[in-house]
């Protein structure tokens, strides 16, 4: 389970950064990123998360993931704070994104191993587990070829193998399949649906509405920072008479 | 610590496989370092030669009634006399390159010499022209016939030769060969040894920091149990081993390059194997260590800040130039070894270096030198974490 209390992420702007945001006369120091959220992504279930481009949705999911520490607010992971126990959140993550990751001069068993060895597997543990994720996903055939050398299909299952060889208990996704053709973006989606089969929490955040529809229980939508929606699914239909999740989204958004 | 050592691991697989990383790491260093050394003292020598070999046309513009200068000027090896040219002309034969020299013979040359003054001679030339030995040449000339004229002139008033000298001068030079071979190189290999440090650390810190971000790998790498310390120190590893490889295999290079040269005597070449001694390896390499550390620390923070491979490049360009002015000024007359020097970074590892190779290493400075690097090496590791660990830096944009 995850829990993100009164979360706020406040960024200090480059002078370049400033240009772009203020104006001539005031350009602010500060960006709030995050503004103050909460929701929980309950164990075993699937926690949608969604807002336009620079909501905030990266900035979130990367707190989570404790690549970069929250401004204020606390974030628990199965009830322990991240910020304390930066290591320990991680050993049960695992993160992806629609970038596949990876080293090309690697085969994807050195890339896999390198993963397992920093989440500090056993060897005998990692060449059982191993074995069967290049079983499931039918990567034998090419397990010792350079990554460089390999389609986008194959380096997709390797970078799929890379998040869940330490078998983490929440997965992580950042709009994994934007910018992906539809059978690479199939292979996230199982994923995704295997992972909550084994019940596992995850969270993702995604453009792609129909994908929400299909995977998520749950849904939080971020705009300008700012959580303007958490509940289920049914809640989030309940919004709008439309049946479309597009529709829901933009008449929320709108409203805010 | 079993972390870092994965991360150690992996990294040096990823650089070995980086045909770019193993270009500058071993076969620039090892081929071409050799290739620039014999090829440019070969071309030197031909050079010589050819400079040598030369024929001069000088012109002898005689206004008096001497024709001794003449004849020994054409004595002289490479020389062609030409007569026949106008003094105001000579300037503009000399810039055309028609002329290499001339030589004008004052028109009281003759009555000045006979009645024991001086005979005024100008030498023209083109310094310029560093391939044209002409003013040597004419100075021969003119010093032989200076020679014959103060005999000639002695012999008149009876005076032994022996007068105009004093002093019986004999020279004893007290330096051994490993001395003066050690002082001479030692100016050379140090900046060698650490502009290949600095270019074997430097693809490799690129390709581990901003190619990482590049990638997309970085945000996996961070979401990792691994911590940022750790991240940085396995990787800081990796770029300095690369450094410290590629400084050693240059300098292996240089020394091997040294027995395919010709000329060397093979007294110097008995001496260039005494220099290289475990005494002279160990310590160079003890220098390395902390250079390319710090090297590596630095070269690291400019890629982890860095958006792309391609903007790191250029930010690191510039650093080139910190790196040579200090070695630059070590080569430079009057700088020795002492305290204040042997704690100034890069200019006491190359006063240092002199030392070593000559032998006449003092512990002290040794120690001061080692002290002065490891306490950069130190303030590198320190900055570099510090550097990763900024949110503003790994997540720029």
């Amino acid at each position: 389970m995850i829990e993100l209390e009164n979360i706020s992420k406040v960024f200090t702007l480059t002078k370049d950064q400033r240009k772009v945001v203020g104006d001539s006369i005031l350009r602010p120091k500060l960006f709030t990123a995050v503004d103050s959220i909460s929701f929980k992504c309950n164990a075993s279930s699937v926690f949608a998360l969604l807002g336009p481009n620079g909501s905030g949705k990266t900035t979130t999911l990367r707190m989570i993931s404790t690549m970069i520490s929250p401004t204020s607010g606390s974030i628990k992971i199965k009830g322990k704070d991240v910020t304390k126990n930066g290591r320990e959140a991680r050993k049960s993550i695992g993160f992806m994104t629609n970038q596949t990751a990876l080293y090309d001069r690697l085969s994807p068993y050195e890339m896999v191993k390198y993963f397992a060895d920093l989440n500090s597997m056993e060897k005998v543990v990692f060449e059982k587990r191993c074995k069967d994720i290049f079983d499931t996903l039918d990567m034998n055939s090419f397990a010792n070829k350079r990554i460089g050398t390999l389609s986008s299909g194959m380096k997709q299952k390797t970078s799929i193998a890379r998040t869940i060889i330490h078998n983490p208990d929440i997965i992580v996704f950042d709009e994994p399949t934007t910018g992906l053709d539809v059978m690479t973006s199939r292979s996230i989606i199982e994923l995704i649906r295997n992972s909550k089969g084994e019940k596992k929490t995850i969270i993702f955040s995604s453009h792609r509405m129909e994908e929400v529809q299909s995977l998520a229980d749950d849904i939080g939508v971020i705009y300008n920072g700012k959580l303007i929606f958490s509940g289920t699914k049914l809640d989030f239909e309940s919004l709008s008479d439309s049946s479309s999740y597009d529709d829901t989204l933009i008449n929320l958004i709108d409203n805010s | 610590m079993n972390i870092i050592y994965s991360i150690f691991k992996k990294e040096l697989i990823d650089v070995l496989r980086d045909r770019r990383t193993l270009m500058f790491m071993v076969v620039i260093p090892i081929l071409i370092t050799p290739l620039l050394v014999i090829g440019s003292i070969k071309f030197q020598e031909y050079q010589n030669k050819k400079s040598e070999e030369k024929i001069l046309s000088i012109a002898f513009i005689n206004d008096s009634g001497d024709y001794l200068i003449k004849e020994l000027l054409s004595n002289q090896k490479g020389v062609k006399v030409v007569e026949g040219i106008v003094l105001d002309s000579l300037e503009s034969f000399i810039r055309s390159d028609s002329l290499q020299g001339g030589l004008h013979i004052d028109k009281n040359f003759l009555n000045n010499i006979n009645s024991n003054s001086s005979g005024s001679v100008k030498i023209y030339y083109k310094s310029s022209d560093l391939m044209s030995k002409s003013k040597k040449r004419m100075q021969s000339a003119l010093e032989s016939y200076k020679n014959d004229i103060v005999s000639k002139r002695l012999e008149k008033l009876k005076f032994d030769e022996g007068l105009l000298e004093p002093l019986d001068i004999t020279n004893v030079d007290m330096a051994t060969a490993k001395e003066t071979l050690g002082k001479a190189i030692g100016g050379f290999i140090p900046y060698v040894l650490v502009m290949f440090i600095f270019l074997g650390a430097m693809y490799p810190a690129i390709d581990l920091g901003a190619g990482e971000k590049e990638r997309g790998s970085l945000e996996t790498l961070l979401s990792s149990p691994a911590t940022k310390f750790e991240i940085t120190m396995g990787k800081l590893l990796v770029v300095s081993l690369t450094g410290l490889v590629s400084g050693l295999v240059s300098v292996l290079g240089i020394s091997s390059s040294l027995f395919f040269i010709d000329k060397i005597p093979v007294q110097i070449q008995e001496t260039i194997l005494e220099l290289i001694n475990p005494f002279m390896i160990g310590s160079i390499i003890v220098l390395m260590v902390p250079i390319a550390i710090f090297f590596a620390s630095m070269l690291l923070s400019i890629s982890f800040y860095s958006r792309s491979f391609k903007e790191a490049q250029s930010l690191m360009g510039p650093l080139n130039m910190v790196i040579i002015v200090p070695l630059f000024l070590s080569l430079g007359p009057g700088m020795e070894m002492d305290h204040a020097t042997a704690l100034m970074p890069l200019i006491n590892v190359g006063l240092l270096t002199k030392e070593i190779l000559a032998g006449s290493v003092e512990l002290i400075y040794f120690i001061e030198t080692l002290f002065s690097l490891l306490f950069c090496a130190a303030i590198g590791i320190w900055f570099s974490v510090y550097w990763f660990k900024k949110e503003n830096t790994i997540f720029r944009v």
